[in-house]
């Protein structure tokens, strides 16, 4: 028995949950320095107790869910998909309007962003999709994905959040190269896409403020644009913060509220400002390990369906890495991407303790 | 069989995947890298910008006082307007304020969003209020939430228009300024002296700003107060005027006035004073007529107060007639030209002329004239001195155009005229005329060639050379103390807050030149007997001090006479140079004389009470 529940522990994969965890309690200890002189009317330490409260939850659920063998859930892909719809049209018919965008709804005392999730319910999806396939994946298949996408992402392009709408193309095609689809099909599927981006701003499906958002990267200290402004602020308290940093709650930039959405999107310039070079090259360090280590589970495990689901999440969780530490510092668009495990906010933090529980769970059945 | 080969394929795809990742990885730290490492050091001067705040703290301004010190220019508290900044936009603040201020309700928040008097969260709306003003927001303060009034130094000039040109006044510095450095350690919002000894001294009296350095948010809501320097006052300046002397000379301009007018010269609207002890060219007085206040440019001078300042028919108050104006000498230069001639052996002082009225130097057909139409008569230089003799003068000066040099252009250099005198306050350098001159002066080439007659003008005063009150003055000192020239000075010495001398000023001798004995002694004989038997003899009848000077009418082209008189005195052991000039105020015995007299009373400390009349019509 004793043995038994030794065993039972060692089948953990102790080396991915460290580093969440980790990352976790750094995600607090920012979110605290970034709020502690209040934001937008709110005490100094709501948002940290909020966070830790969704942490908790999180962990509570990563376990529940690691003593399931999910690769059960390849029969549920279209429950998966359905309530991704009722989750995301609710968004549209009780949502709550915040900062100009319709994306939660509350649900008792908590506020949950279903366009987090809607990551997790697609990946789960397509990756059941894509294993099902009998046959080498065609165009027609590929085809037939981007159709199924279709509807999410209209539904959360209309919120509007455009970033996370961009996030599931990126992993759908990721997920493609995944599923062994050919280089010619992967080429026209990338050329479609970009003439139909390009068609999309041409008929103005984009309104002005998102395009200049976009672009601002390009020249934020020309821009008077309170996005301009977001990200000149951004990149000096970043640059700011130098090799050693100014040390944990010692940040001006932030604390003096001179960056706005220091909390969320903006999180990584807390961490630029108090721990400089040394802690974004360390941060940057645990998000590559990770990475490498879930790689490294999808790479050994022989469910077909759980694999595919990891490079989806991996594709999600690069892209989001990329998207934000790069918009913070300059050099990408800016969109609403969560940092993970860093940006205050509780749907992205559940999103990838619950990822991290199914990649933990087929981990430990991985022999059987 | 076809697990293995997805299998195989996927292993492939996620080797891909890690690639993008090693690569992605690497450009964020490369971008980092030069964020942090590489720019960090701007970046961190960008957020010490963002987040500190300096006030500045305005250093009190140095005193200026009299040579007896009484105050010329200080500091008074006077109460000051502010409005909190996140209220700059509220127009009804303005509209309420309206009917209290007497200002417009658009000019006031124009003035309000421009004004860069800053504190706290305060910016400078108004300055000055009356006590009833104050009253009027105190009492319903309810109506004015967001206005406090609270206490501010402002310049103060005690005596009103008194030596106005001579202290000059403050105002804020101009961006010209500012780009220029004229003003070390000032800028933008700061007060400078812009004018007199407030701008020559202006580096003494504005004493050191202090700072207040505050930690600021993102909204600019003082957070902390870091760091304070507290300001250094600036010094007191000391200066060589006496205000009694100064007020004198100021009543005798416009009594002077007043007095032509009464004799018909109607257009007699200005002058200038100028008092100087003989001995070390400290200047005593320092006068101009019209005056101004320099109390009106406290704070922003209003611009319709500022047109009046500067219109011809107000005649230019803040002209500073005693050492920006120059005229010409009329008589008054009579000794010049007789140094000349005898110092170059021209003239003998033992030799005797001849005064028929009419001078025919240039021939029968080119007659000039004497004053006295019935001529002088036989004399020599003392007579042509006292009796200021024309004729005499046309002689010399054609004596001195046959050398065929410039030789009393010469002397009136040496004597320091054409040339700046060196005053801390500025003046300007006044027109020896020279064959040069004349080349570059006019266009017209016929017009351009020295002529004999321009010496003979010169010589007595009535031609192209123009001089100021101020060198005149100093020429007199000069021929009073036995050649000695002295560089006027204004500023006896600098004195720190707590009475410490910082700098003493000392008489700046510029150059002796030598006269010989027998020139000097028909000089002053001359120039005594003007006084006693001379043009200046009815203006000086009776006073009690022996006074020797010389009187000057000079006539200019268009305009009434201007009317002259230099002179100092004791006699025998001067003192004291005053030198006078009324513009149009007709001849210098009978209207410049009689305003030195009465400075000469109060230097003497006799001081009469009025003028007396003088009578003169000589040139």
């Amino acid at each position: 028995m004793k043995v038994g529940k030794r065993s039972e522990l060692e089948r953990f994969d102790f080396s991915m949950i460290l580093v969440a965890f980790i990352l976790s309690v750094f995600g607090l200890i920012m979110i605290a320095s970034a709020t502690r002189t209040g934001v937008r009317g709110f005490e100094g330490t709501f948002f940290f107790y909020r966070q830790l409260t969704w942490v908790v939850l999180s962990i509570v659920i990563f376990i529940l869910i690691s003593f399931y063998d999910v690769r059960k859930l390849k029969n549920y892909s279209w429950i998966f998909y359905m309530l991704n719809l009722i989750l995301l049209i609710a968004v549209i018919a009780l949502g709550e309007k915040s900062l100009g965008a319709q994306r939660w709804i509350q649900i008792g005392p908590i506020n949950i962003q279903p366009s987090e999730f809607a990551k997790l319910f697609m990946a789960l999806f397509f990756a059941s999709y894509f294993a099902s396939l009998e046959e080498e994946i065609t165009l027609k298949d590929i085809a037939l994905a981007f159709a199924y996408l279709l509807l999410p992402v209209l539904l959360i392009f209309v919120q509007p959040d455009l970033g996370t709408a961009v996030v599931l193309v990126v992993m759908l095609m990721g997920m493609l190269v995944a599923s062994g689809a050919k280089i010619r099909d992967l080429v026209i599927v990338s050329l479609i896409l970009i003439i139909a981006c390009a068609g999309a701003v041409k008929i103005g499906a984009l309104k002005e403020y998102q395009v200049k958002r976009l672009t601002v990267f390009l020249n934020p200290e020309g821009n008077t644009s309170q996005a301009g402004y977001n990200l000149t602020q951004a990149k000096i308290a970043i640059g700011s913060g130098g090799i050693k940093g100014k040390g944990l709650f010692a940040g001006t930039q932030t604390s003096l509220r001179f960056v706005p959405e220091r909390h969320t999107d903006f999180i990584f310039s807390v961490v630029g400002e108090e721990t400089g070079f040394f802690g974004a090259f360390i941060l940057l360090l645990l998000y590559f390990l990770f990475l490498l280590r879930i790689e490294f589970v999808a790479y050994t495990i022989h469910d077909e369906f759980i694999r595919l689901f990891i490079y989806g999440y991996g594709v999600i969780f690069l892209f989001h890495v990329l998207t934000n530490i790069g918009m913070n510092i300059g050099i990408m668009p800016i969109t609403g991407i969560p940092l993970p495990f860093l940006s205050s906010g509780g749907s992205f933090l559940l999103m990838n303790w619950i990822s991290i529980g199914i990649i933990s769970s087929a981990w430990r059945n991985r022999l059987s | 069989m076809r697990e293995k080969r997805r299998r195989e394929l996927f292993e492939k795809r996620i080797r891909f995947l890690i690639g993008a990742q090693i690569i992605i990885f690497l450009i964020l730290l490369l971008r980092l890298w030069f964020l942090q490492v590489v720019s960090g050091e701007s970046y961190r001067i960008q957020a010490e910008e963002n987040r500190l705040k300096i006030e500045k703290i305005e250093a009190l301004r140095g005193k200026i006082l009299d040579k007896n010190g009484k105050l010329l220019a200080t500091n008074r508290l006077s109460y000051a307007l502010f409005i909190e900044k996140k209220y700059l936009n509220r127009d009804e603040i303005y509209e309420r304020l309206e009917p209290v201020l007497k200002v417009k309700a658009e000019d006031l928040k124009e003035k309000a969003k421009k004004s860069r008097v800053i504190r706290e969260d305060e910016v400078f709306l108004a300055k000055d209020l009356s006590f009833e003003q104050v009253a009027m927001i105190q009492e319903e303060k309810e109506k004015y939430p967001h206005l406090n009034v609270s206490y501010m130094p402002i310049r103060y000039y005690p005596n009103g228009i008194s030596a106005a040109h001579v202290i000059g006044y403050v105002g804020e510095i101009s961006g010209e300024d500012i780009s220029e450095k004229k003003y070390p350690g000032a800028d933008r919002g700061d007060t400078v002296g812009k004018t007199g000894i407030e701008k020559a001294y202006d580096a003494f009296l504005r004493g050191i700003k202090g700072r207040l350095v505050m930690e600021v948010d993102a909204l600019g809501n003082v957070k902390r107060s870091l760091k304070r320097e507290d300001p250094v006052p600036g010094n007191d300046i000391v200066l060589t005027i006496d205000l009694k002397i100064q007020k004198a000379a100021e009543d005798a301009l416009g009594e002077a006035i007043k007095m032509a007018r009464r004799q018909k010269h109607s257009r007699a609207a200005a002058g200038a004073i100028v008092v100087l002890e003989v001995k070390t060219g400290e200047v005593l007085a320092l006068a101009s007529y019209p005056s101004f206040n320099p109390g009106v440019f406290v704070g922003g001078v209003d611009p319709r107060m500022w047109n009046e300042l500067n219109l011809k028919k107000n005649n230019y108050p803040l002209l500073n007639r005693a050492t920006s104006a120059a005229y010409p000498p009329g008589s008054t230069i009579k000794p010049l030209t007789l140094i000349s001639a005898v110092e170059n052996r021209l003239a003998s002082t033992r030799e005797t002329f001849s005064c028929y009225g009419k001078w025919t130097g240039f021939g029968e057909s080119w007659p000039k004239y004497c004053w006295k139409r019935s001529g002088h008569g036989r004399l020599r230089l003392t007579r042509a001195i006292y009796d200021s003799c024309d004729s005499v003068f046309y002689e010399l000066g054609l004596r001195l155009y046959r050398t065929k040099k410039e030789l009393l252009q010469e002397t009136a250099k040496k004597y320091g005229f054409g040339t700046h005198t060196g005053i801390a306050i500025g003046d300007i350098s006044g027109r020896v005329p020279d064959k040069q001159w004349k080349k570059n002066y006019f266009k017209k080439k016929e017009l351009q060639v020295w002529l004999p007659g321009d010496t003979v003008n010169m010589a007595i005063g009535q031609g192209d050379l123009l001089t100021t009150p101020l060198q005149m003055a100093r020429f007199y000192a000069a021929l009073a103390n036995g050649g000695k020239l002295f560089r006027p000075i204004l500023v006896n010495k600098v004195v720190s807050p707590t009475g410490k001398v910082i700098k003493q000023f000392k008489p700046e001798l510029e150059k002796e030149i030598h006269i010989s004995p027998g020139l000097k002694r028909t000089l002053l004989q001359g120039l005594r007997e003007v006084v006693t038997r001379g043009t200046a003899k009815i203006a000086f009848e009776g006073f009690p001090v022996k006074i020797s000077g010389k009187t000057g009418t000079s006539e200019v082209y268009g305009k009434d006479d201007y009317a002259w008189f230099v002179g100092f005195g004791p006699s025998d052991n001067p003192k004291y140079v005053v030198s006078v000039i009324i513009e149009e105020g007709g001849h210098g015995g009978a209207v410049a004389a009689p305003a030195a007299r009465y400075v000469f009373s109060h230097l003497f400390s006799i001081e009469e009470e009025k003028l007396v009349s003088g009578s003169d019509v000589s040139r």
